[in-house]
């Protein structure tokens, strides 16, 4: 028997459990989707059912060290995805610069036709070839904020780093990404009036 | 558009893993669950101290009695 409501926390989820294994499941039907999506965006379809299933088969084993975590399961479950996507860095590397160079034909996949949506394709070149450009540490940090959509507090916890590290890697990297876009998508641009007084 | 919008269009939107990529995942972790189970259900209890154990200590001490025999016989007595 299902002993919790259904608005219970993940984390009183995941604690009950370590006596009740199948209530993980509801963990599974609460996160999957965004965990897939965020490995899809960044290894492609192909990888990502791979890689989302292990992260929850992982989060299952690793239960126990869940221990006294807040309520939202998100930070913890995607600092296991980034770990199991960091085994195919090079992979997302050549991913991204691929996209930079040719643009959404080249792989036919869902993802790059989803990063032109809304998008000038040259500037979402642009900030592909930028992303590629950065150390693991900063890219993960940029994107468990920009896709998955953690705030500091989230991505330290996900790369297990303090809080004022993890803020500081996503403004260096949010700040190297858009420069490097804006110089390569907008050679005339000057901040304007505002932005230098800003 | 303005440079500062670069990060917010490259979010785009995803299509969402199908039905079936969803049962599949589920099916695995389900596996790994029952795994678990199995392996809680199936181990048997741990003996305190198993049948090997005992018939091993017992042949050790039959054979330090032996040997601790022989050595008594071999040594001279008092005369």
């Amino acid at each position: 028997m299902d002993p919790l409501p259904a608005d219970a926390s993940d984390a009183a989820l995941i604690r009950a459990s370590l006596e009740q294994p199948d209530l993980f499941t509801r963990v599974f039907d609460r996160h999957f989707v965004e965990i897939h999506a965020f490995v899809q965006r960044r290894l492609g379809a192909r990888l990502a059912n791979r890689i989302a299933t292990r992260t929850f088969v992982e989060a299952f084993n690793a239960r126990a060290a869940f221990g006294d975590r807040n309520d939202d399961a998100r930070p913890w479950l995607f600092g296991i995805a980034v770990k199991l996507v960091a085994r195919h860095h090079r992979r997302e590397r050549r991913r991204l610069r691929a996209y930079a160079r040719r643009g959404p034909s080249l792989l036919g996949d869902a993802t790059e036709v989803a990063l032109e949506r809304g998008s000038p394709r040259a500037s979402s070149r642009e900030l592909a070839r930028a992303i590629a450009r950065l150390d693991y540490e900063s890219r993960d940090a940029l994107l468990l904020t920009e896709w998955a959509g953690l705030d500091a507090t989230g991505v330290a916890a996900a790369l297990n780093c303090e809080i004022a590290v993890a803020g500081r890697l996503v403004a260096d990297a949010r700040r190297t990404v858009s420069a490097s876009a804006t110089t390569r998508t907008f050679p005339s641009h000057r901040p304007s009036t505002l932005e230098r007084t800003g | 558009m303005s440079p500062a919008s670069l990060l917010n269009d490259f979010r785009g939107r995803l299509p969402r893993p199908s039905a079936m990529q969803i049962g599949i995942a589920r099916s695995d972790l389900l596996r790994a669950i029952a795994r678990e189970d199995g392996d809680t259900a199936i181990q048997p209890p741990v003996a305190p101290f198993p049948r090997l154990t005992i018939a091993a200590l017992a042949i050790a001490l039959v054979a330090v009695v032996l040997v601790l025999a022989l050595l008594l016989g071999a040594l001279p007595g008092p005369r």
